[in-house]
C-alpha cells in the first residue's frame, strides 16, 4: 500500500484554483491493523477523516498522531479512482472560515475510530479567509497488473 | 540502485493456509501453504478502506472444491466444483493479521477429489485460493481450516 496527497488552495474570490504541492506519503504501521480488520469485518477501520497541523518532523512508519495538529478535524469524502479499482480517494476541504492563521504543514488521513493511517509533510502555507484548502489523498492497495 | 518490490508496490497481504483433520482423539495436519491473494481481494479492499458507497463486504466463506489441477493466478475470479461453503470466523491473535476459521462437521457425508480451497468475502468474491493433491473428506472426521491473511510490519 502506498498514497500521495495533492494539496491544493482555490481564491475564494476569484475562483482560482493553484496546486500547492504534490507529495507522498508514509503509510504507518497502525494502517495494516486496520486493513486486517476490514477483511475480518471491524465496522470502524474504514477512513472517514483527515487532520491538518503545523509540525514539520519526518514522517516515520511508527508514527501515531500528527506532531502539532489543529482543528477541525474534517471529514471525508470516498470513491475508486476511474483509471485504477485498486487505488481509493479521499478528499477534505478546509473551508474559508477554518484553519485561519495556521501555517498548515502536514497532513494526516485517520481511520473511523481515529488511528492514524497515512502522515505526510509539505511546506508550510499559513491558511487565511482568501482561499479554501483542498487535500485530494490517493491509497493504492496495489499496483496494477 | 533498483527499488525493491515493496518500495514500489507498497506492503501487500499474504496468506497461509492450514487444514487439519480430526476424529475425536486425533488432529492430523493434512496440508498447509502459502495461499495467492487475487486482485479481486485489494479491488475490495479499497472499496472496503474508502467505505466506498457504503460498501463493507467483508470475508466471511470458506468453499472447498474440485478445480485444484489449474494452479492459481493473481486474476482467479473463483473456484470449480465445490462442495462444501462454510462460514469463516475472523479473530486476530497476532498483530496485523487476521485468522479465519471455518469447521467442516464430521457427521457431513464423504466427498472425493478435493484439491483447492478459497476464501471469500459476503458478497462471494473471491480474496484467496490454495490448491493442494486430492484429497477425500470422510465420515467421522471433521476438517479444521485456519486461514491468516498478514502483512508484515
Amino acid at each position: 500500500m502506498k498514497g500521495i496527497l495533492e494539496f491544493y488552495r482555490t481564491n475564494v474570490r476569484t475562483g482560482k484554483k493553484e496546486v500547492v504541492a504534490v507529495v507522498p506519503n508514509t503509510i504507518v504501521d497502525g494502517a495494516y491493523a486496520k486493513l486486517v480488520e476490514l477483511y475480518g469485518g471491524e465496522t470502524d477501520s474504514f477512513c472517514d477523516r483527515m487532520q491538518f497541523g503545523t509540525g514539520s518532523a519526518a514522517t516515520s512508519h511508527d508514527q501515531k498522531f500528527l506532531q502539532s495538529p489543529i482543528t477541525p478535524i474534517k471529514s471525508v469524502t470516498s470513491s475508486i479512482d476511474g483509471s485504477s479499482c485498486y487505488t481509493v480517494i479521499f478528499e477534505a476541504y478546509l473551508e474559508s472560515d477554518e484553519g485561519n492563521g495556521f501555517p498548515i504543514s502536514e497532513a494526516g488521513l485517520l481511520a473511523n475510530d481515529g488511528t492514524l493511517i497515512a502522515r505526510t509533510t509539505f511546506t508550510a502555507t499559513t491558511k487565511t479567509s482568501s482561499y479554501n484548502f483542498g487535500f485530494r489523498w490517493s491509497i493504492l492497495v496495489k499496483a496494477s497488473s | 540502485m533498483e527499488k525493491s518490490n515493496e518500495d514500489k508496490l507498497g506492503k501487500l497481504v499474504t496468506g497461509k493456509v492450514v487444514i487439519v483433520c480430526r476424529n475425536e482423539k486425533t488432529g492430523e495436519v493434512l496440508t498447509m501453504g502459502d495461499n495467492l491473494v487475487v486482485n479481486k481481494s485489494y479491488e475490495n479492499l479499497a472499496k472496503l478502506l474508502g467505505k466506498v458507497s457504503a460498501y463493507t463486504s467483508a470475508i466471511t466463506k470458506i468453499a472447498f472444491g474440485t478445480g485444484g489441477d489449474v494452479a492459481p493466478v493473481v486474476t482467479d475470479v473463483g473456484i470449480t466444483g465445490t462442495v462444501v461453503t462454510l462460514v469463516a470466523t475472523a479473530t486476530y491473535p497476532v498483530a496485523y493479521s487476521v485468522k479465519f476459521t471455518a469447521t467442516w462437521d464430521s457427521v457431513e457425508s464423504s466427498v472425493a477429489d478435493i484439491n483447492e480451497v478459497g476464501l471469500f468475502f459476503d458478497d462471494n468474491t473471491l480474496a484467496a485460493r490454495y490448491t493442494f493433491g486430492k484429497m477425500i473428506k470422510s465420515v467421522g472426521w471433521s476438517w479444521e481450516i485456519q486461514w491468516t491473511l498478514s502483512y508484515s510490519v
